[in-house]
């Protein structure tokens, strides 16, 4: 009895009945409590359409392909929004079916509703399935998408990209048939292309075609779902079909398609509508040509269809200026589109000129292009056009809140990406919109969470890293970004900082926050407390390139300071402010104990050019050397005089050229050596050119070299005055 | 899957810096390390990443991926376009085989294949039956027909209903059609299908626009893809018309100001019904927002966030709208209706139109017009 029941057709009326009705149920259900009006009213509604189902099966199937219903082997109406969202719903939880069984409760209904209408993220397979369970739903099965039906086809093969649905419907198809198997493949009918069709139709043997087979095979071609429906496509494509079969054959299906059409005349008016006037012109030939008697009604219809309509086709103004479609035409048009003389309107020579266009080779123009062309489609430069598009429709005040809620949540995904990709010109009006539209308060409940979001840590935090990656390279974009965050951006900077390895990174890090100035200097001041040495030095560079003067007490205290690098750091700040405290402390450095804190003073003075410590400098070149070590000791020490250029030097400088050593010949010529490429800044008198000639005579040659060139600068300096 | 959405992010970061820069840039080797660092994580807890495209949604390790954003979404149309919609990553992997699958798909031309710790490849679903090749399948088109015509009538949004989302799959298997047709003809003029009567003009209109775009994209050299996009913001470039009135878009005579800055709107609700379309190119949407822009930035609608050069997307469908708009219009077809249309594109080149874009349609319609 069961299986002659399941055998029934199911009443497509009632079914779409049913269908809507879940769907209205699902979306009350989702909103209301249960004991709302609207849940209980449109529950029972559901209930009753399924019970009705039930009398012809007592299991109802819907499968789900995609954004589809597919009942039995018939397609719902794809076009049908209600269908579509509700196939969408389904499938977005990875829902391949559902089945109601007799049985089935109105409760069972709200629980399933409740159920799949809880948040879709935290909605896995074993969780509906759990979820089901514990909610004794025992008349709702559902099937899961068995992502394992989907065969890799590894690379090697050819690739040949399914058209998007394609996929689901086969595998649906496969799955409500039974067919879903790896070995095979299959297609539906519907799909085998016309000539294809006919190829395979001439080839049966003739004693197996009947009329009715003709009706069938026309019928099952035109019919594309579950109404029976069929458009001008199918007629188009059901002449292809009938145009390729053999001359005997033609004849049969052409009888068969006008005795189809005839019965479904209504459908035939509409199917006709799509058709052009060339292809209706064309099927009354083939039929007339095959001696079809076409019935009356089809014959009338026909004609109604065959003639050309213009209606619609008049010039349009707006003022006095015209309208084509949605363009200004500019208004000398206007003459010509009345005159519709055009030989009036252009000249000979312009037509000529045209002409030549014949010539003109694109080719030509595209290949010093190529590179524009191809970065015009790169994702990058379309997304950053496209969130361009979104830009501007936040900034349009016609924006529905709905679609003003989901362009703020891209224009957030877009802010990420431009930083993650350096664009921080397009982040900057992404905020400057949101800015904009917070003053004017447009949709606040969507706009301040937004910018909330866009000033949070966690977003700063991401506009930090992107400036430490890329920002080197876009740096008065990235700095303008920054601005935008003024002070908050200071603390992340510095953490940067801390934490950055590459020196490079960190003097960019360094540099954008002294674009800062004074602004930086209460958090530079609150990390001079930090115990590593490293993080300190770095305050104590940005105390004195944001603080200037007012920087100076907090420098002070650290001229003293354990570490050499925190030490030398801070007497190097206040030599920059010009402190002469700093000067006191480099004498220190020179005088001290420790070989490092010397080498660190001599430098600084030299750096400095602080002529204060000439005598200390002279003084350490003329401490007698007893070994090799002593006189490369000398190099920093005539460096530094160098960069000095006091004249006062010269007389230590002429001893030490003058002094001779048998033991230590190698390292006292290029201490020798090094002086001579030292003199560029001293001034050219008399003992400057007795000690030049003196190295001309000198026997090492690199010291006469460099002489030479000496003499030819000095001669180039006093020249140029 | 929120390591699976960082792992994407990531790898979608040093794709992007890969494509923009160069593959040595630093903030390359960074997003690659961090994607590195995690996809290990996430192979050790699962042992592989397996990651499938069905439709334009992506599976990973057969669960679907739910709000993936905007970085799935280019991951997916990425892979897509290498023809991979199946992608594994075992364990094992090392940095330098990310970093070739980086590379690879940060170029246009460059083939992503497998690697020993990555496979790519496509998916199927095979069912028992008939055993037919695919190529068979395909249907044969010579020219673009009304019956192309008429699908995009039943796939396009209908004024009666214009919120409901459009069927992304229809309108790409649409244009697939169209592009067969464009490959086997080089005669523009053919490729143009006559408005039979007023209610069809939007349906005609947005193929032909379409199909002459894509004419015009080819003749450009564009890859396949591009040529294909391309179609796709032709075939909707006007979709934003569903949403004003009737009264106003079929008024005959005068229109008032008011009336056409309703119409001036289409272009802003296109934009906005499109742009929400995650699976569909993106071009839809600008093309829609810009195609009146004009070449020279003084056209509608007006902008608030600065002028901007129209996309040479929008610039090519600019010029196959307002051909097809004024061809369309004028009932009774001769040569020099064509001649006449050429003339004021090239009168309004430099102003409304790409010069150069101006240049080659006049020659494609030039040869057309000499069959």
């Amino acid at each position: 009895m069961t299986d002659l029941k399941d055998d029934l057709p199911l009443d497509t009326r009632l079914l779409s009945d049913a269908i809507i009705e879940l769907n209205i149920s699902r979306r009350n259900v989702a909103i209301y409590p249960r004991d709302h009006p609207s849940v209980k009213r449109s529950l029972t509604r559901a209930y009753d359409f399924l019970q009705k189902l039930f009398e012809l099966r007592n299991e109802i199937t819907l499968a789900v392909a995609k954004d589809t219903i597919i009942i039995d082997d018939h397609y719902l109406d794809k076009k049908n929004p209600v269908f579509r969202e509700f196939a969408l719903h389904l499938s977005s939880l990875s829902i391949a079916y559902v089945t109601f069984i007799s049985g089935l409760t109105e409760d069972e209904i709200y629980a399933f509703h409740r159920i799949l209408s809880e948040k879709p993220s935290e909605l896995s397979r074993s969780v509906i399935e759990e979820r089901l369970r514990e909610e004794s739903v025992v008349h709702i099965k559902v099937g899961f998408v068995d992502y394992d039906s989907f065969v890799f086809k590894e690379d090697g093969q050819e690739y040949v990209t399914e058209e998007p649905g394609h996929l689901w419907e086969r595998y649906i198809y496969g799955l409500m048939t039974g067919t879903l198997r790896p070995e095979a493949v299959s297609d539906m009918i519907q799909e085998i292309p016309p000539k294809v069709l006919a190829s395979m139709v001439s080839n049966l043997p003739k004693e197996d075609m009947k009329e009715e087979s003709y009706d069938r095979v026309i019928t099952g071609y035109i019919k594309r779902s579950s109404e029976g429906t069929f458009s001008g496509r199918d007629i188009k494509k059901l002449m292809d079909f009938i145009n390729a079969l053999s001359p005997e054959l033609k004849r049969q299906f052409l009888s068969a398609t006008v005795r189809v059409t005839e019965r479904e005349i209504r459908q035939m008016e509409r199917a006709l509508e799509g058709m052009s006037v060339d292809q209706i012109i064309e099927f009354l030939e083939t039929l007339n040509e095959n001696k079809i008697v076409i019935p009356e009604a089809l014959k009338n219809l026909m004609d109604k269809f065959s003639t050309l309509s213009d209606s619609g086709l008049e010039t349009i103004f707006v003022g006095d200026r015209v309208v084509v479609d949605d363009f200004f035409l500019m208004p000398e048009i206007k003459e010509l589109l009345e005159s519709g003389d055009f030989s009036a309107f252009v000249s000979d020579t312009y037509q000529k000129e045209i002409q030549k266009l014949l010539n003109f080779d694109i080719s030509e123009h595209v290949k010093g292009k190529a590179d524009e062309l191809l970065h015009a489609f790169a994702d990058e430069t379309v997304d950053q056009e496209f969130a361009y598009v979104i830009m501007e429709l936040l900034s349009y005040e016609g924006v529905s809140e709905e679609d003003y809620d989901l362009f703020t949540q891209r224009a957030t995904e877009y802010a990420v990406k431009f930083l993650e990709i350096g664009q921080y010109g397009e982040v900057l009006k992404i905020l400057k919109i949101l800015e904009a539209n917070s003053k004017k308060e447009i949709f606040p409940l969507i706009t301040e969470p937004a910018l909330e979001y866009f000033h949070s840590k966690r977003f700063i935090d991401i506009v930090i890293d992107s400036v430490r990656l890329i920002g080197r390279q876009f740096r008065d974009d990235a700095i303008r970004l920054l601005d935008y965050y003024g002070e908050a951006v200071i603390p992340p900077l510095m953490d940067a900082l801390i934490k950055e390895e590459s020196l490079g990174i960190r003097r960019f890090i360094l540099s954008l926050i002294i674009h800062f100035k004074d602004k930086a200097l209460p958090e530079v001041i609150k990390r001079l407390g930090d115990k590593r040495w490293y993080v300190k030095r770095n305050m104590i560079y940005l105390l004195c390139e944001c603080g200037g003067q007012k920087a100076l007490p907090h420098i002070r205290q650290y001229c003293h300071h354990e570490h050499t690098k925190v030490r030398v750091e801070a007497v190097k700040s206040l030599l920059k402010l010009g402190d002469p405290y700093g000067i006191s402390m480099v004498k220190t450095l020179l005088e001290s104990s420790s070989d490092e804190l010397v080498e660190q003073g001599i430098k600084l003075a030299g750096a400095f050019r602080l002529k204060e410590l000439v005598p200390e400098l002279i003084g350490m070149l003329r401490k007698r050397g007893i070994s090799a070590a002593d006189f490369y000791k000398k190099i920093p020490v005539v460096k530094a005089l160098g960069e000095i250029g006091d004249p006062s030097v010269i007389a230590a400088l002429n001893e030490l050229l003058s002094t001779k050593s048998l033991l230590f010949r190698g390292p006292l010529d290029e201490l020798k050596l090094e002086i001579y490429r030292s003199l560029n800044n001293y001034p050219y008198n008399e003992d400057m050119k007795e000690l030049i000639e003196k190295g001309m005579r000198s026997s090492n040659n690199e010291i006469k070299r460099e002489c030479m060139r000496l003499k030819r600068f000095f001669q180039e300096e006093t020249k140029n005055g | 899957m929120d390591k699976v959405k960082a792992f994407i992010q990531t790898i979608m970061s040093a794709i992007s810096n890969c494509s923009l820069y160069t593959a040595e840039h630093p903030s390359v080797d960074e997003f690659m390390k961090r994607a590195f660092r995690i996809l290990n994580e996430i192979i050790a807890d699962k042992g592989a990443l397996e990651m499938m495209i069905i439709d334009n949604d992506l599976v990973v390790n057969k669960e679907p991926l739910k709000d993936g954003g905007i970085h799935a979404v280019n991951f997916v149309r990425r892979l897509r376009r290498k023809g991979i919609t199946r992608i594994d990553f075992l364990q094992g992997i090392n940095l330098s085989e990310l970093k070739q699958v980086v590379y690879a798909i940060s170029q246009t031309e460059k083939r992503l294949g497998s690697l020993p710790h990555v496979k790519t490849g496509a998916i199927d679903v095979r069912l028992g039956g008939i055993q037919m090749e695919g190529d068979e399948f395909r249907s044969e088109l010579s020219q673009i027909s009304m019956e192309q015509v008429q699908r995009l009538k039943e796939i396009y949004p209908q004024s009666s209903s214009p919120f409901k989302p459009i069927s992304i799959a229809g309108i790409e298997e649409v244009v697939v059609t169209f592009f067969v047709t464009l490959k086997r003809e080089a005669n523009l003029l053919k490729l143009v299908s006559p408005v039979r009567t007023y209610s069809e003009y939007t349906y005609t209109h947005a193929t032909n626009v379409a199909v002459l775009s894509m004419f015009q994209a080819e003749s450009l050299g564009f890859s396949d893809e591009f040529i294909h996009d391309i179609g796709i913001a032709g075939l909707l470039h006007d979709v934003g018309k569903l949403f004003i009135s009737k009264e106003v878009l079929e008024k005959k005579g005068k229109l008032s100001e008011k009336e056409f800055e309703e119409i001036t709107r289409h272009t802003l609700y296109g934009a906005t019904y499109l742009a929400k379309m995650d699976a569909l190119t993106p071009l839809a949407a600008i093309a829609a927002f810009e195609h009146h822009r004009r070449f020279d930035g003084h056209g509608y609608p007006n902008v608030k966030t600065g002028n901007k050069r129209q996309h040479i997307c929008s610039q090519i469908i600019a010029i196959s709208d307002f051909f097809d708009a004024l061809r369309s219009r004028r009932p009774y077809k001769k040569d020099w209706e064509i001649r006449e249309i050429l003339t004021l594109m090239k009168k309004g080149a430099g102003k409304e139109f790409n010069p150069m874009l101006v240049k080659n349609f006049a020659r494609m319609l030039l040869i057309a017009l000499r069959g």
